[in-house]
């Protein structure tokens, strides 16, 4: 069992060590300049530096605080819209033709319209955040919702079960699994999105920290940048499957 | 079977689809060949430099370049020594190019100093060979009746500054010649949706080029409190560079564009109406450009030569850089510049 367990987690590593090797050789043996990929003790120089003046914790911070509120309504909206769109066939018709063409709208061509709405202050980088989240979170609930076997409903029907006991005691725990795999895919999107809503008049959080350094061809900070944004996501996406596990421990049973 | 053939052709007619339609266009920038063909009248083969500056189709930054193309000076004097041109606009201007010139994308770029010196400082192996404008204004707009009436007025308000821009160096002239301090400003960074920000009220003030501050007070949304029109010494440059390894291989480039520079200069004196029009966006309008280059009927500002003014500038942009952050060590100035080409063309 332990050797199986040591035999995955290398697998893993195989590719980040290739790129890795593929990294040092380009930047050590190769003409390659420093301005278009720079060597990884320069990264690494640049971490550093970043940590110890401070400014990589203080971006992070402000960029993970403007994640977690925008994924918190998203959440709140999406298994809302979600549920009542996967609930209700009239709702279905009324409401899924315009999501699904809403949907198809890249984000990055909101960001004049919210400027004009919201402004330039938290609220319209959050907004954005909270527009990126909301449709894998609303759909997948929606899926859930509609995959509920029938037969259930039926039966709930016969009990004359209330519209929110029905929600509670039949849709949810059938849903549930979609439920979670929205939230963890809209909170990836989330971490995706704050990079374009600190291009909006921002002057701090990670994304805004990239964009500068972008400008000014420092491409080391991107590197760290892009590297934590890659970390911070795979810790993110861990915590959140390991709560979900602990949600649904049928799940867990049902794949063995 | 039957369906499961169908669904092959369907996705590989759209992977084509994508693939031609992919292909046929850049990211953020559309080339434009000056020639339909790639002989010169005599037959020979003409080689091809990639030209860059920042802009769109409609409105390609390249000031003195810009009548030299569309009277066709450009064409006539690279086909001369044996080339022809290929253009690019960049809609993200300075740091695309920069990008372009790092991958060996991009033969000459016309654009601004701060981001040539940043790709110059950041070993990107480039240099000025000559100016395509050197009094590039700058201006700050604010809401009528704003009761903000000099940069001063500034302290406790919103101003839009796109950090790392030529914005951001005209800034900091008013920030050492006005007094103000920086710390009581709140600066708003943004650049392509700046228009949206500053007419919603979202700011208080707006750090401009000089022709969209025009534009906006001829509109009647803002008034001008200060632009380098007035004072000469705070407006930026616009260079004409190159890549040094392709500028030594094919030396006759730069003097050819030169050239043509320098016919564009004599033809606006004679003739000022075409280099309006010639650099008039149509979306801004004709009048606007008229007005905001009015400032000197010998267009002097055209002047393609890197002389003692140029090089001070350059010297304070090298500071600026530094002093901000942006580099980490000294630029060096004389390096950067390389004059041989004007003398050729002397």
């Amino acid at each position: 069992m332990k050797t199986k367990k040591i035999g995955i987690i290398v697998l893993g590593l195989i590719l980040p060590a290739a790129i890795l090797l593929l990294w040092y050789y380009s930047t050590n043996f190769t003409s390659t300049p420093e301005s278009i990929l720079p060597r990884i003790s320069t990264v690494g120089r640049k971490f550093r530096e970043m940590i110890q003046t401070g400014q990589l914790q203080e971006d992070l911070g402000i960029s993970l605080g403007r994640v977690l509120k925008g994924f918190v309504l998203a959440a709140l909206f999406g298994i809302l819209v979600g549920s009542i769109v996967g609930m209700s066939e009239t709702a279905k018709r009324i409401c899924l033709p315009t999501i699904t063409a809403i949907r198809q709208i890249p984000i990055i061509a909101w960001v004049p319209l919210i400027i004009l709405w919201c402004g330039i202050g938290e609220a319209s980088k959050v907004v954005i955040i909270v527009m990126a989240a909301f449709f894998p979170i609303m759909v997948n609930t929606m899926s859930g919702m509609i995959e509920t076997p029938k037969g259930y409903v039926e039966v709930a029907k016969l009990y004359k079960l209330s519209r929110l006991k029905t929600f509670t005691k039949v849709y949810l725990p059938h849903a549930l699994p979609n439920i979670l795999v929205g939230l963890k895919l809209g909170l990836g999107v989330s971490w995706m999105a704050v990079v374009a809503a600190e291009l909006i008049a921002s002057l701090s959080g990670i994304g805004y920290r990239m964009s500068n350094a972008r400008s000014l061809m420092q491409s080391d900070t991107v590197i760290v940048c892009m590297l934590v944004i890659g970390v911070v996501g795979i810790i993110m996406d861990k915590l959140i499957s390991i709560v979900f596990s602990l949600l649904t421990p049928w799940q867990k049973s049902n794949n063995k | 079977m039957k369906s499961y053939r169908k669904i092959v052709s369907l996705l590989l007619t759209g992977a084509l689809f994508v693939g031609a339609v992919g292909c046929g266009t850049g990211a953020s920038a559309n080339t434009n060949s000056s020639a339909k063909t790639d002989s010169s009248s005599e037959g020979k083969e003409l080689k091809t430099v990639r030209i860059g500056s920042p802009g769109n189709d409609d409105y390609p930054l390249l000031e003195s370049l810009k009548l030299a193309l569309d009277k066709g000076f450009l064409e006539e004097e690279l086909n001369a020594v044996g080339y022809t041109f290929e253009y690019t606009p960049f809609q993200e201007a300075g740091p695309a190019i920069n990008e372009a010139y790092a991958s060996k994308a991009l033969d000459v770029a016309i654009y601004g100093e701060l981001p040539a010196l940043t790709a110059f400082s950041n070993g990107v192996d480039t240099r000025v060979f000559g100016i395509a404008d050197n009094q590039m204004n700058a201006g700050v707009i604010v809401a009528p009746n704003s009761g903000i009436n000099t940069p001063k007025d500034l302290e406790g308000k919103k101003v839009i500054v796109g950090i790392g821009t030529n914005y951001h160096e005209y800034w900091q002239h008013l920030i050492e010649d006005e007094g103000i301090d920086p710390n009581k400003v709140e600066i708003v960074n943004v650049v392509s949706d700046a228009a949206s920000v500053f007419t919603t009220g979202e700011a208080d003030a707006w750090i401009t080029l000089y022709y969209n501050d025009i534009y906006y007070q001829n509109q009647g949304v803002a008034v001008d409190i200060a632009n380098s029109v007035d004072n000469p010494d705070h407006a930026g440059l616009w260079l004409a560079t190159g890549r040094q390894e392709y500028l030594a291989e094919n030396p006759d480039v730069p003097v050819a564009i030169l050239k043509a520079m320098k016919r564009s200069q004599e033809y606006t004196v004679e003739h000022p109406d075409e280099f309006f029009e010639a650099i008039a966006s149509p979306t801004l309008g004709l009048d606007v450009f008229k007005e905001a280059y009015s400032f000197d009927d010998t267009f002097s500002f055209l002047n393609y030569d890197i002389d003692s003014k140029v090089i001070e500038k350059l010297e304070y942009t090298a500071g600026f850089l530094k002093s901000n952050g942006f580099v980490s060590g000294d630029i060096d100035i004389n390096a950067f510049i390389d004059r041989s080409y004007i003398e050729k063309l002397n």
